[in-house]
């Protein structure tokens, strides 16, 4: 996130206004129920209403937690795994959408061409590309992916695999 | 015989996952011709692995198999959500229309259908029947220690504005539908609380006394709580099935105590007890008679009825035939239909 | 309960039970370590061939396939930061910190035996409990489940110690994002935007693989390629299994709180593993002097949720055993299949069919051990996954999340919530918002919700004076008057 000089807005301040954002929504929309429906969502609601408008005013004024020029901001005492600081803000940013680009190409692919198409495919084609793997490598890693997928979620599950959009028009 | 049961075991743990594949991929091959052979029937069960509905849909898979000519192999498929309308929904317009899609029929569908829900993407009639493999049937009951022991006595306490709490499930579920019928049919006053997760929980209530009692399925209780029975813990009102259960021989029927204007109302509840399987609209004639001759020549295997008999269920066949015409009839039964509409509002 | 206990030690010990064991075990273990999946499944596959087995011989097996289900889903957690259930998400706090400074097989280490010799106290503290346990149950009503479900919310949430209120709050999302779909009392459909997927709610698997997993997998391959997981080099002393196992003993009386905690909450209908392993974690933290490493790789944030999982399964078990009160999806399976066995679960589990109870508790003690044991034979070779690079992982591991997801209800809707949970993740994990809290309300809200209307329908307000509400209501007043002192004195250092 680029940081304006003299700007204390906390880069979490837009999660806030997101989160502040839904529980609103959560807690206006459940007026229109009837009062049994409603009860534990305004009981839940409203307190938390309170608290993210809290949390929304402390980000913006900036909560003092230590943000250095170029670096990751650090939240101290948060129950979770800690966010790598060895890197800029700007590389974990740019390789975050990167995967997230991956993550979603495989997304469409099972749209367009279902799992057991694309599975392969994603495998292959990811570590040719990203890990660098030699043509026989990749094809054996995505091989046995395969293999396992088919075995386990196919022949022994049965899951119920959804339509593949392109197989359709295809007319398969 | 304890090597050789060690033997076994260890054989299949190690070789399981090795020959899983191949021995599926296999499974089924015979010999003799039939549309069938060599194919996959596909059973969606309409809620997660583990409750009622997906045991209902394993007992299929389990032995339908050997009774179709040609002996496909026949699995078991989840599709949860929304009481089994996701897996209706599903089958009536994505499935294959060949014969090799089945999925069990929940209850609550008929109350949709009568609620006229828009979620609904099917027209429940529609569906080409397999059968009908068990007919349940409820006990009302309540606890021996409540002064909601029989129906004058329940009338009395409503006119003192108390009524008896009983637990339910879901709104849709027949633990809630059958009290409000008998609140139609009878002319009583029930507090019927819903929500409960799961039969379990309701009948801890009802031993906690939080709950006076609950309309239950007849193999269910036997199944689970027949120690009430014998100690005299419950008091069974009425059993909603059109005769009387034969090991609670002097329980009332509903037939029996409703009043004469009522009576038709009864059909209506009695079609809505089944536990019934359907394929799609528009499967080739020759196909659905040959699944559901084999549907009924599974009900007389004996091992078959071992198995309804463990779950506690009572078996009574209904063809596909006739199951078909019964929900016609029930669909375009506007008495039957606004009944239902009406108690569930 | 003295000739019960013998009959059931006399069916254990034979050689084809404890091939069944070791069966279930070895089965349970080809998936187990999936995220997501695990013993529910394994149980599904294999429920039309269990049914077909005598009763005994079929219990064994399934305790067999659970123990280690319970056991494997440590492994994701340590080795990639993706909880395998949401039993093992507070290792993950700890044990993938430890996995990243190449401590994988100390974690591991620590894990296996904590979880082994948790799940023997839990097995045995329930037994002991066995004659109090149905009027125990009975004594907790609706109410008392209710407080409990919020102290394990609130308790969580004000575990973070730098930000309180963003713990609270991502508990009360996780508790409105739980809502969606039919109100369990009414029945009225609850922002499903007409949405066939969101009327039974959004499934919980795609959301916690979506907030845990993909931000994990994510900021693996931060480094350039050829990075592997353990990015630091071994300390001199190499760390080995055995260093975990000394560090289990060095902290054995939080073992032992850990495992008493998780044993009683098992017993609690719903409310289980998923609270347990978190009221353990917080209890660890309070309860330690130095807590600066938690959540940095301390091992005693591995040793007491570990603990405390496992010894919640026995309490579990008997749950669904006496009551016939699932605690989990695979409880319900363990149902259906003693259904079908001709074993209803209820009261008759502890009268009649007792000797029946008690195999099963034998086979939990000796199902965990031959799980934990499995599992630590194999450690070395697990915590070898660390020194793979990352980008040949995940691939493979995007590929099983994404099956995991669809798999829990085969539908789009799964992939969708998926990719939409993982951008609010990332989010979340830049951003300092704790996200642990919002599992835990999504995994409690039904719960929560459904105890709350019947406490209301069935008591109307005369539950608020009841003697355990009270208790339970001081509880909640006391850990967040702590955690605001903590706070504030935090601040004063500052």
């Amino acid at each position: 996130m680029s940081k304006k000089a003299g700007n204390k807005l906390d880069p979490s301040f837009w999660l806030s206004l997101f989160v502040l954002g839904v529980i609103a929504v959560w807690v206006a929309t459940a007026a229109r129920f009837d009062w049994d429906t409603r009860l534990f969502p305004w009981a839940i609601g409203i307190p938390a209403l309170a608290l993210a408008l809290r949390q929304l005013v402390v980000d913006w004024k900036g909560s003092g937690v230590a943000i250095q020029e170029g670096q990751n901001p650090n939240y101290p005492g948060i129950l979770d795994i800690p966010v790598d600081r060895s890197v800029t803000p700007e590389v974990m940013t740019r390789h975050t959408l990167r995967s997230a680009g991956w993550i979603l190409g495989f997304a469409c692919g099972i749209w367009f061409l279902g799992f057991l198409i694309s599975i392969p495919i994603f495998v292959f084609c990811y570590l040719i590309y990203e890990a660098q793997a030699g043509k026989v490598g990749g094809l054996v890693v995505a091989g046995f992916t395969f293999l396992f997928v088919w075995a386990l979620f196919d022949q022994t599950m049965h899951l119920a695999w959804p339509e593949a959009t392109l197989l359709i028009m295809l007319g398969f | 015989m304890a090597t050789k049961d060690h033997m076994k075991a260890l054989f299949f743990s190690l070789t399981f996952v090795f020959t899983l594949v191949f021995s599926f991929g296999t499974a089924g091959a015979q010999s003799g011709d039939s549309i069938f052979k060599g194919q996959t029937i596909t059973v969606i069960a309409g809620s997660s692995a583990g409750g009622g509905t997906d045991s209902l849909a394993r007992l299929l898979a389990r032995h339908f198999g050997k009774h179709i000519p040609g002996n496909p192999k026949v699995v078991v498929t989840n599709m949860p959500g929304a009481a089994g309308l996701i897996a209706a929904n599903h089958l009536y317009n994505r499935s294959p229309k060949d014969g090799t899609a089945i999925a069990t029929m929940a209850t609550g569908l008929t109350f949709r259908t009568a609620l006229r829900d828009s979620a609904l993407k099917f027209q429940l009639e529609k569906f080409t029947y397999l059968g009908q493999i068990a007919s349940e049937g409820n006990f009302v009951y309540v606890r021996s220690d409540t002064p909601f022991t029989s129906f004058e006595a329940i009338k009395k306490a409503n006119k003192e504005g108390k009524k008896p709490k009983f637990g339910a499930q879901a709104k849709e579920h027949n633990s809630n539908v059958v009290p409000m019928a008998l609140e139609a049919i009878l002319g009583i006053d029930v507090d019927v609380v819903y929500g409960y997760p799961g039969t379990a929980e309701i009948l801890l209530d009802i031993e906690r006394g939080a709950l006076d009692g609950r309309a239950h399925a007849r193999g269910s209780l036997f199944a689970t709580r027949s120690h009430w029975l014998e100690k005299n813990f419950i008091k069974v009102l009425v059993v909603t099935s059109p005769q009387r259960d034969s090991r609670l021989a002097n329980v009332p029927t509903l037939e029996e105590l409703a009043p004469p204007d009522r009576k038709p109302l009864l059909e209506a509840m009695y079609s809505v007890q089944g536990r019934s399987f359907a394929m799609p609209p528009g499967v080739p004639p020759e196909r659905v008679k040959i699944l559901r001759d084999a549907f009924a020549a599974m009900f007389k295997d004996k091992e078959f009825q071992l198995d309804v008999d463990k779950l506690g269920w009572n078996d009574e066949l209904i063809h596909g035939e006739a199951l078909n015409k019964q929900v016609d009839e029930l669909v375009h039964n506007e008495s039957a239909m606004g009944f239902f509409r009406k108690i569930l509002k | 309960m003295l000739d019960a206990a013998l009959i059931a030690t006399g069916e254990i010990f034979t050689l084809s039970r404890m091939a069944w064991l070791l069966g279930g075990v070895l089965l349970g273990s080809v998936i187990g370590f999936i995220p997501g999946i695990g013993g529910r499944v394994t149980l599904a596959i294999l429920l039309p061939f269990i049914v077909k087995m005598d009763p005994a011989s079929a219990l064994v097996l399934i305790v067999g396939i659970h123990a280690i289900g319970n056991t494997a889903d440590t492994i994701p957690a340590i080795l990639f930061g993706i909880p395998g259930s949401t039993s093992a998400t507070a290792t993950v706090l700890d044990g993938y910190p430890m996995a990243k400074r190449g401590e994988a097989q100390r974690a591991f280490g620590a894990s296996f035996v904590a979880s082994g010799i948790g799940g023997l106290i839990g097995a045995f503290t329930v037994l002991a409990t066995i004659p109090v346990i149905r009027p125990l149950v009975l004594t907790f009503g609706n109410p008392e489940f209710f407080m409990t479900a919020i102290l394990a919310i609130v308790m969580i949430g004000l575990l973070t110690g730098g930000a309180p209120v963003k713990g609270l709050i991502a508990g009360a999302l996780g508790l409105l994002i739980g809502m969606v779909g039919d109100a369990p009392q009414t029945g009225v459909q609850r922002w499903t935007f007409g949405e066939l997927y969101l009327s039974d709610g959004i499934s919980l698997i795609p959301i916690a693989l979506g907030i845990f997993a993909i931000p994990e997998l994510i900021d693996m391959t931060l480094g350039g390629k050829g990075t592997k997981i353990a990015t630091e080099v071994p300390r001199i002393n190499i760390s080995t299994k055995w260093v975990g196992v000394k560090d289990v003993f060095a902290h054995w009386w939080l073992l032992v709180r850990s495992s008493f905690l998780g044993s009683w909450i098992g017993i609690l209908p719903g409310v289980g593993s998923a609270s347990a392993i978190w009221l353990a974690y917080a209890h660890a933290v309070q309860t330690s002097k130095d807590k600066d490493n938690f959540g940095k790789g301390d091992v005693r944030g591995v040793i007491a949720p570990e603990a405390a999982n496992n010894a919640s399964d026995a309490g579990d078990w008997c749950l669904t055993l006496a009551f016939g009160i699932p605690g989990s999806a695979t409880m319900s399976l363990v149902l259906a299949a003693m259904l079908l066995l001709g074993l209803p679960p209820g009261p008759q589990m502890l009268t009649d069919h007792l000797h029946l109870t008690l195999v099963i508790v034998w086979s939990l003690v000796l199902a965990n051990l031959m799980a934990t044991g499995f599992c630590f034979v194999f450690t070395k070779q697990l915590a070898g996954i660390t020194k793979l690079p990352v980008h040949y992982l995940f691939p493979v591991l995007i590929v099983l999340i994404f099956l995991a997801a669809f798999q829990s209800t085969a539908d789009w809707g799964d992939l969708v919530a998926l990719l939409g949970f993982s951008v609010l993740g990332v989010s979340m994990k830049r951003f300092g918002w704790p996200r642990p809290p919002l599992i835990v309300g999504m995994v409690l809200q039904r719960l929560a919700e459904t105890y709350f209307f019947l406490t209301t329908k069935l008591y109307g307000t005369s539950w608020l004076l009841r003697p355990v509400v009270i208790v339970l209501f001081i509880l909640i007043v006391w850990t967040i008057v702590h955690a605001v002192l903590r706070q504030s004195r935090g601040k004063a250092r500052a």
